[in-house]
């Protein structure tokens, strides 16, 4: 479990991480959201014990990252936004130099590499040069590395930039699979909308702050207190709107230029019945009447201002 | 004792002694490949010619030889050993690994001796001919000649190659304090053209041999090599003939462990952005 309690971190007089706290279970995908300037990647570097705190701390299963670093190491997994690779290496000697940094027992090497290039797709490129790989497969690579002393905690910064959408996609299914091993798995994104595929939990932070925690759906449905409803007509969309506005319960109906009238709705699923029923009944030909979905984009859109430190 | 466990046969960092092998003498890329044939290459022409002309090779040239080498050989095996890394973003991946900062500066400068050793390894034999085939031509010395010992040649070879250390531990310590790879390669040259040459040429042109000169000189590889490779020399005015050897060996391989002690200290000079020349602060 990783328990992250009020961390703070001050450069001068400025404070890039104001007492983040959260906790998070084995097997979570916690997506850390935030605008560049944040603090996710302090709050990552942090849990790296690469930054120590000015404040508060952080334990994986028990263990202080402040009183005991060197033993949080062995239980992480840390791939920075931008990384690099030995790139005059194989890519078995690459990952055969980490594994005897994280001093896995000589026998066993030859294993562990095999079955981290099988988890990451990588087994036909065993002997290609680092540097002969794509943008993608170098992703990879640097997360079979993250993985070869079984971490328990892997801390992904920024994975999938600079991805075209098939190495995205084969990321997201690593990531899923990760997860499912049981592992913790922190991955800050700008990317919102694919954080929301294969999250579970999500944090929002800004200025340092964060302003939002939890898992994706509570997250995204707690913030909304009203429905947001797209109505399509045949006839006149400011006809529409008029209608619309008649029911107390439908706030600021507005026609756009596509002929679609779009309005919040706070009242319940019978009454949002009623009311189709209604423009039904005073002529309005209706084509389309949905609840419009909100997502982790939204739920990001509104809690925060776009300010950085 | 626990330090040696903890820095050397515990260290796991002494990997970096395979990927210096790998990075160095493997089948990397195909001009890394071509330049290390030609290196071969070049080494066997080179101990072919000093086998055949053995007795007419001094084998201290060869001491000389080997010093001037490694003053580029130092610096080109431990140029990037910090800030390589963090040129090509490598060092918080390697910060983050449970490793210590002593263990990491050591495990790479260790890495780093192992291919100045190599490079010694492959003077020995054609020291080991010249010393002994070498014939001294009696036209030029007559019967006053005194040849140094095989005891002088150990030591000559000796300071050679603890210089190399001293080399490579300057500029593993430059390279803790700069972010660019070539940037420490040429602070690590000029240092060297500084101590090797301009020092000494400075001290020639001003014909000031004070104390400290005399002092400062006798640690220079050069000139102390000289000093064992001629018996008739009674040593420098401050240093007898007899403390010549051992003690600037044991100086050498002190030097080193302070660069290398130094640069561990100062490993984080990125993230700190700690200068290596304070900046003045803004008026």
């Amino acid at each position: 479990m990783l328990e992250v309690r009020e961390l703070r971190k001050v450069y001068g007089t400025l404070e890039a991480v104001r007492g983040v706290s959260f906790q998070l279970n084995p097997g979570d995908i916690f997506g850390f959201i935030g605008s560049n300037g944040a603090g996710k990647t302090t709050t990552i570097r942090m849990l790296a014990t690469l930054l120590e705190p000015t404040g508060g701390t952080a334990r994986l299963n028990g263990v202080d990252i402040l009183k005991d670093p060197m033993q949080i190491r062995r239980m992480i997994g840390y791939m920075p936004d931008f990384f690099g690779l030995y790139d005059d290496v194989k890519v078995w000697e690459y990952l055969d130099f980490w594994a005897t940094v994280y001093r896995i027992p000589p026998k066993q090497r030859g294993g562990v590499i095999d079955q981290v290039l099988e988890l990451t797709n990588l087994s036909g490129k065993r002997d290609a040069f680092v540097q002969s790989l794509s943008r993608g497969m170098q992703q990879r690579l640097c997360l079979a590395k993250c993985l070869v002393h079984d971490p328990e905690l892997l801390l992904l910064d920024e994975p999938a930039s600079g991805l075209d959408p098939r190495a995205r996609a084969e990321l997201k299914e690593l990531i899923l699979e990760l997860g499912r091993m049981g592992k913790i798995v922190v991955v800050s994104s700008h990317i919102l909308p694919e954080l929301s595929d294969f999250c579970n939990m999500v944090g929002i932070i800004e200025r340092g702050d964060l302003v939002g925690f939890g898992p994706v759906k509570q997250i995204v449905q707690g913030l909304r207190t009203t429905r947001a409803i797209s109505v399509r007509t045949l006839g006149e969309a400011n006809d529409l709107s008029d209608a619309v506005a008649k029911d107390p319960l439908a706030a600021s109906p507005r026609a756009n230029p596509e002929g679609e009238v779009v309005f919040d709705y706070a009242g319940t699923h019978e009454q949002q019945a009623d009311l189709l029923a209604r423009l039904i009944a005073e002529g309005h030909r209706i084509v389309d009447f949905r609840e419009e979905h909100a997502d982790l984009e939204d739920v990001f859109l509104k809690l925060t201002t776009g300010a950085v430190n | 004792m626990t330090a040696w466990r903890h820095l050397v046969t515990e260290n796991p960092m002494l990997v970096e002694i395979r990927r210096a092998q790998q990075r160095f003498l493997g089948r990397t890329r195909a001009g890394g490949q071509i330049a290390l044939y030609l290196v071969g290459a070049v080494y066997v022409v080179a101990a072919g010619v000093v086998v055949r002309y053995a007795q007419y090779i001094d084998a201290v040239w060869l001491v000389y030889f080997q010093t001037f080498l490694f003053a580029f050989i130092g610096p080109s095996v431990s140029h990037g050993a910090v800030s390589g890394e963090r040129e090509k973003r490598t060092w918080d991946m390697l910060v983050a690994a449970p490793v210590t900062a002593g263990q990491i500066v050591w495990g790479k400068y260790l890495g780093g001796c192992v291919l100045i050793l190599l490079v010694a390894a492959l003077f020995l034999p054609m020291l080991g001919v010249t010393y002994f085939s070498y014939e001294v031509n009696p036209y030029m010395w007559g019967d006053q000649y005194r040849r140094y010992t095989f005891w002088d040649l150990v030591m000559m070879d000796g300071i050679s190659i603890t210089f190399g250390f001293f080399a490579a531990a300057l500029t593993l310590l430059f390279s803790a304090r700069t972010k660019r790879a070539f940037v420490t390669l040429g602070i690590a040259l000029v240092a060297m053209f500084v101590v090797l040459v301009l020092y000494p040429l400075f001290l020639n042109a001003t014909r000031f041999v004070g104390a400290e000169s005399v002092i400062l000189l006798y640690f220079h590889p050069f000139v102390t090599i000289g000093v064992l490779a001629d018996p008739h020399d009674p040593g420098l005015e401050f240093a007898a003939r007899e403390w010549i050897g051992l003690p600037q060996i044991a100086i050498n391989l002190a030097l080193s462990v302070g660069a290398v002690v130094w640069a561990e200290k100062t490993l984080h000079f990125a993230d700190g952005d700690v200068k290596f020349i304070p900046r003045k602060p803004h008026a």
